[in-house]
């Protein structure tokens, strides 16, 4: 068989005709060279090299099965997250066919230089005039030695299934089916700085706008490093304004890597540009800019006294739109491990306290104890409180939940496991105070115990119920008569030996052992600092549970006293939340059902449900349908756990579970995180399935596939699920 | 609830775009018969009509044993189908259509399959009447779902033969 040859040509040597393969940037590249600036030599591999790659080894089809479990469009960002993990652990685990490897090492021999160089992304006939993908696939820097480069290929090929370059896709209706890659490979500059200058700034047409920084622009990229900023008269150069940031630290060229140093206190007094060199970057962006005859937007490195211009793209006519808006968020989706570092101390010196304070001075206030006048503005105080620490959790707690993903991919990278999500059993950490909380439960227990045996008097035991409940709260409970005893019917039932299966320390150790020097006490840090991000993501959703749990507690009063006062029904509650201008609440109080209407045309049952396979291993029980913190409380030991999610208050059943099937999706959220602590099989991310399983229906959990089925519907309820009548 | 009207949307949606079908039926030994049929479904999907020569296997099968299953899928034979093809097994019981029935419902049927006109009006060949009693929805690869009638019996306003 004749094996073609992969398409890989010398930057200088394209042509325009040659964009539908070697992708516009190569091009452009290429016609500023012979135009004669200054570009870092190199070459283009074609997109048909990405192609039979993804053809040839089967990885095509295994990426259509991973993609397409799940509507693309029901999928949450979260399990894109983890849908783009396991395609590029795909990428990072199939071998390139021995022919393609040969045609690499060929092109890439012959035409570039022996010194390190930059491995870029070049998407094809994506980037319009109103859209870029500019920063959503990935360059990487420094790369040194034939292995080395291909291996990065190979991940620029990975990234056209980032998470982020999916979601921009989605959002611009573009199927990455369809879409493909080419890899320019480029000697790799070190300058003294670097940055990007945008010929017209895309907010004022009179303007020129430069940014820049001491060192690579990859530490500006990526909001590391703060850049300085010039604005210049388009047409005389002159500077209108000048911004300097305060840069302490640069990124740095080091043998294999980039590293963030101090900067020399002398470079972080000054500017990385002297006016001279200020004056020759504006000559050198409005050359470009007339060569193209249009705006450009330019990104540059400084050596000795020359500029080298590292790429120059049109500026889009979308900056401003909301596709552009869209795509600078999901570039924000990444953080640094800087970035990460700061937001963990604000959760940990604002956020977290700031909870647990508000949360106990709720708590000191007995709603009951209020008069009605009192009652409405506490209970608009509660919900003006929690509502503020809604968005704060957004705004700190979410993203430094990216520490997790960021050291998953690291390790994924190194030790190319079998299962993507391995990395996981890395993070476990029994200092959770989930593992404290579940912990109290357990002496609770066995207080309980006790209790029924005649050792423990009834007040020294309430006095350790009501110090556990006013500790750690129940997300959803108030604490009335009822949820009590539920709740010491569950403690009743909780089985004297559930304790999480020991960590395994040896991951640890395997991980830490391929870096040396340096480099391993950096992954020591950002291991840390996962660990801290899964840990800070569990306490969160604690210290909010318990705002919440107030909040809650003040509506319940409220609505009794309606109920007392007017002998309406329950449902008054909602009335007078409505009232409160936030319908949202009326769910907590009345749990919000809503039923469909049966006709005789047909009935739907769910017969196999698909999710995601979150923990491997095979149940089968009666499911437990959890809508509320008191079904919660029924919960027997074998049941199959079904619900919308598990918020970490409810882990505490978890141990009681012979499986877990979960709405969301994602392998990061609590439920998945604790399934796979015990070593229960989960399977999340299953559409509608508290909708469509019912309490009492027998249940199979295939943790090994994602698969769940009803294998038989429940003989005491065998009502139709769902109803309707034929669609018109 | 949400989903309802998207899977039985989905179940006559499919049955609807398409025009054959792989039926299947029971030897007199015991053993599954498979054949592929021409058919054109009631748009209740209460009942289904196909045709079939006298001589063949499947009707002597059928007249032994009314009980039958239907696959229809809209595969194209591509990599995709795994998780983009989707796939309908109906259950039900299958007749052959009287005397007065026949030509109506030979004629309804052939709206659907003009060029197949000789053959449904030769003596030899028997319009079948299918009473579905449920259908089994099988979208991305593994996803079922079940859709019960109450019964086969096509009595409702929107039974074909009426």
């Amino acid at each position: 068989m004749v094996t073609a040859v992969i398409q890989a040509t010398s930057l200088a040597e394209l042509r325009q005709e040659d964009s539908s393969w070697a992708g516009s940037k190569a091009v452009r590249l290429g016609q500023l060279m012979r135009a004669g600036f200054t570009v870092p030599a190199g070459l283009v591999i074609g997109a048909d090299a990405y192609r039979r790659y993804v053809t040839s080894t089967g990885l095509l089809e295994e990426i259509q099965l991973i993609l397409h479990r799940k509507k693309f469009e029901d999928m949450r960002w979260e399990e894109l997250w983890d849908l783009a993990l396991r395609v590029r652990n795909r990428f990072l685990r199939t071998p390139l066919p021995s022919d393609l490897q040969e045609d690499l090492e060929n092109a890439i021999v012959t035409q570039s230089t022996a010194g390190p160089v930059a491995v870029r992304s070049a998407g094809l006939s994506e980037d319009s005039k109103t859209a870029s993908f500019a920063g959503l696939h990935d360059s990487f820097i420094n790369v040194l030695g034939i292995d080395e480069i291909i291996s990065k290929i190979v991940l620029v090929w990975a990234s056209l299934w980032s998470d982020r370059a999916l979601l921009y896709r989605k959002e611009l209706g573009l199927h990455p089916l369809q879409s493909r890659i080419a890899v320019i490979v480029q000697e790799f500059i070190v300058g003294t700085a670097s940055g990007v200058a945008f010929s017209r700034d895309p907010n004022s047409d009179e303007d020129l706008l430069i940014e820049g920084v001491w060192g690579l622009n990859q530490g500006m990229v990526d909001g590391t490093v703060p850049a300085h900023r010039w604005k210049l008269n388009r047409r005389s150069g002159e500077v209108t304004q000048f911004i300097a940031a305060s840069q302490s630290r640069a990124l740095r060229a080091e043998p294999d890597s980039t590293h963030l140093v101090d900067l020399p206190s002398e470079e972080q007094a000054g500017a990385p540009l002297g006016d001279r060199q200020v004056d020759g970057l504006f000559r050198l962006v409005t050359e470009v800019e007339d060569f193209y005859r249009a705006p450009q937007d330019v990104e540059w490195t400084l050596v000795g006294n020359e500029f080298i211009v590292l790429q120059a793209r049109p500026i889009t006519a979308g900056i401003g739109s909301d596709a552009e808006d869209r795509r600078r968020w999901y570039l924000t989706l990444h953080r640094s491990v800087d970035n990460l570092m700061r937001l963990r101390e604000n959760i940990r010196k604002d956020v977290l306290p700031g909870m647990d304070r508000e949360a106990d001075r709720f708590a000191s206030v007995d709603p009951g104890g209020l008069s009605s006048e009192e009652l409405i503005p506490e209970i608009k105080r509660r919900r003006e409180a929690r509502d503020r620490w809604v968005k704060e959790y957004w705004e700190y707690c979410i993203p430094f939940a990216h520490g997790m993903r960021l050291f998953g991919q690291i390790y994924n990278d190194q030790c190319r496991p079998d299962d993507p999500f391995e990395f996981i059993e890395l993070l476990r950490n029994d200092g959770l105070l989930g593992a404290q909380r579940n912990e109290e439960m357990r002496q609770l227990s066995r207080d309980l115990a006790e209790l029924r045996a005649g050792k423990l008097n009834q007040e020294s035991f309430d006095i350790r119920l009501d110090s556990f409940l006013d500790r750690f709260g129940l997300n959803g409970l108030s604490g009335t008569p009822q949820e009590r005893d539920g709740l010491l019917n569950l403690l009743g039932r909780l089985p004297s030996d559930f304790r999480k299966p020991e960590a395994d320390r040896n991951l640890r150790l395997n991980f830490l052992n391929r870096f040396s020097g340096e480099r391993r006490d950096t992954m020591a840090t950002l291991l840390e600092l996962a660990r801290d991000s899964y840990s800070l993501r569990d306490d969160d959703n604690i210290y909010l549970g318990r705002i919440e749990a107030q909040l809650v507690a003040a509506v319940q009063e409220a609505s009794r006293r309606i109920v007392e006062v007017s002998d309406a029904p329950k449902r008054s509650a909602a009335e007078l939340i409505r009232r409160l201008e936030d319908p949202g609440l009326s769910a907590l109080v009345d749990g919000g059902s809503a039923v469909g209407t049966k006709t005789e045309s047909y009935e739907l049952r769910a017969r196999q449900l698909v999710g995601q396979p979150a923990t491997p291993g095979i149940a089968v029980g009666q499911a437990r349908v959890i809508t509320d913190a008191g079904s919660l409380l029924s919960f027997r030991q074998g049941e199959i756990l079904v619900c919308d999610s598990i918020d970490p208050n409810m882990t505490f059943v978890a141990p009681l579970a012979a499986g877990v099937v979960e709405r969301r999706g994602g392998m990061l959220i609590h439920g998945a995180i604790i399934a796979r602590e015990y070593g229960i099989p989960c399977v999340t991310g299953v559409p509608d399935a508290a909708d469509w399983i019912r309490t009492g229906d027998t249940v199979s959990v295939d943790g090994f596939l994602g698969l769940v089925t009803i294998t038989e519907p429940a003989v005491r309820n065998p009502a139709p699920l769902r109803t309707g009548s034929v669609p018109p | 609830m949400i989903g309802d009207s998207n899977t039985a949307g989905e179940i006559f949606r499919l049955v609807d775009s398409q025009r054959y079908a792989v039926l299947s039926t029971r030897q007199d030994n015991g053993h599954p018969y498979a054949s592929l049929v021409a058919y054109r479904a009631g748009d209740d999907l209460k009942q289904l009509v196909f045709c079939t020569l006298r001589t063949t296997r499947k009707f002597a099968n059928l007249e032994a044993e009314g009980r039958v299953a239907l696959l229809i899928d809209n595969r194209s034979n591509e990599m995709t189908d795994l998780q983009q093809a989707a796939a309908v097994t109906i259950l039900g019981d299958c007749s052959e259509t009287a005397d007065d029935e026949r030509s109506y419902l030979g004629d309804w049927f052939l709206t659907r399959h003009p060029l197949l006109a000789d053959f449904v009006h030769s003596p030899g060949c028997a319009v079948m009447k299918m009473d579905i009693r449920s259908g089994y929805l099988v979208t991305r690869f593994q996803n079922v779902v079940e859709m019960h009638l109450p019964n086969g019996n096509g009595s409702d306003s929107g039974d074909i033969s009426s």
